[in-house]
């Protein structure tokens, strides 16, 4: 025999039309089985009604784990962070990135456009004017940042940029890279050795409100920052820091 | 702040960034959530725990609640999987009684109804976890099947027929104080 346990449940809740009524009675009738589950279910149905609500512990902070999240805008950030926390980064690591995404572009939804997506990192409209202080400021918070072990192979930060060739920039300095209308040059090419790894790049920046892109990478045990002029790739600045 | 304003409008502004918004839409969930989590897990150190990851979820995935579906309706689902979550990491078969599980007040002259809650509460530890679910939303927090099942992404017939195996279940861990001698015969889950 088979038991309508979908209609039990509303049979007891009592929000059965007549017919479908009707037809559970009719089989109750000649079930036991159902006819105890059904006085069962009736009783414990009460009981839990009757459940008191709790109070909130004293002194509870229902947000205090997520005061500590920055709300995702669309996932660069929190690509950003939990790649870094996914491979060690020290927790006090993680408050210094948001400042580092703070830094390099405030949060709340980066307008930039999907061609300019070539590297990890944090892209904003609003905050990409730079000059040689806050470079350095970039290039002191990476350095702080990161350890040896940070941006190992599964950084997904460092390898956002999308030039097919290679995912290090600088490595073939003679392939060809691929026409985006608003990146001219890849900031660095071809003065970084082979083992420059990207860590970031704003695309679209100023810096001494000439338009450039900037690029950091990890080189060796050391951050480069270079900053290169849009206009004829030419290196504006260039800062470096050693690794802790 | 309005106390008016729309879920919705809040967490458009939370995802644009503004905090004193999303501390709003804590504020009004966060009760119904920390009740929610105290009837499934039990334990008032577990319910904490779920509650707190419960709304940090739902801060850092707030992005990708596209809004069709009431912000409660995916505040309670984002509960929930926290709730079972706590449950995975403490390697316990849902369903099983844990040990730790609060001795609450059963003095013989205390009123009737509170000596049951406790023993309710307890034996609700007792129910399969995917039966839990949906009796605690529909018998306790009064939500309605069709949001249930939206909460819990499973069809309306699935909820109502886990209902009532979860009622049955839970009878069958009180057995004793309603008086019934004979357990119900263990059935297969569905």
């Amino acid at each position: 025999m088979t038991h309508p346990e979908e209609l039990l449940a509303e049979y007891v809740d009592g929000s059965l039309e007549q017919d479908e009524r009707a037809a559970v009675e009719a089989h109750l009738a000649g079930c036991e089985q159902c006819r105890d589950e059904v006085g069962a279910a009736r009783r414990v149905r009460g009981a839990l009604a009757a459940l008191p609500e709790v109070d909130l512990p004293e002194g509870f902070r229902a947000d205090r784990r997520a005061r500590r999240v920055r709300p995702a805008s669309g996932g660069r950030h929190e690509r950003l962070r939990r790649t870094l926390v996914g491979v060690g980064a020290a927790a006090a690591s993680i408050a210094a990135i948001v400042g580092v995404a703070v830094l390099i572009g405030n949060g709340g939804g980066g307008s930039s456009s999907p061609s300019a997506t070539s590297g990890g990192g944090v892209h904003s409209a609003a905050s990409t004017a730079y000059d040689k202080a806050r470079v350095d400021q970039l290039a002191n918070s990476l350095a702080a940042t990161s350890t040896k072990d940070t941006f190992g192979s599964e950084n997904t930060a460092g390898a956002q940029t999308r030039t097919p060739t290679s995912s290090r920039v600088g490595l073939e300095p003679d392939a060809p890279v691929p026409p985006r209308p608003s990146v001219t040059c890849i900031p660095g090419a071809g003065s970084l050795p082979k083992s420059a790894h990207p860590l970031q790049t704003i695309s679209r920046a100023t810096f001494n409100g000439t338009p450039a892109s900037i690029g950091a990478y990890r080189v060796g045990h050391s951050i480069r920052v270079v900053v290169a002029s849009r206009s004829d790739c030419s290196v504006l600045y260039t800062t470096s820091r050693p690794l802790r | 702040m309005a106390g008016d304003t729309p879920d919705r409008d809040l967490v458009f502004r939370s995802t644009a960034g503004d905090r004193f918004a999303f501390a709003e839409l804590v504020r009004r969930h966060e009760r119904r959530v920390y009740n929610l989590a105290y009837r499934m897990l039990g334990r008032e150190e577990d319910a904490r725990d779920a509650t707190q990851d419960a709304f940090m979820i739902a801060l850092r995935k707030l992005s990708s609640f596209r809004g069709d579906a009431a912000f409660s309706t995916w505040m309670h689902r984002v509960t929930v999987n926290a709730c079972y979550d706590i449950l995975r990491k403490r390697k316990r078969e849902p369903g099983e009684l844990p040990e730790e599980v609060e001795e609450g007040p059963s003095h013989p002259d205390h009123a009737e109804t509170t000596a049951l809650s406790v023993d309710v509460g307890r034996a609700l530890l007792r129910v399969p976890f995917e039966f839990r679910a949906p009796l605690v939303l529909h018998d306790v927090q009064d939500l309605p099947y069709d949001e249930i099942a939206e909460i819990l992404g499973v069809p309306v017939g699935t909820v109502k027929s886990r209902i009532h195996r979860g009622r049955v279940a839970l009878a069958a861990a009180l057995g004793e104080r309603f008086g019934h001698p004979r357990t119900s015969e263990e059935r297969t889950n569905r």
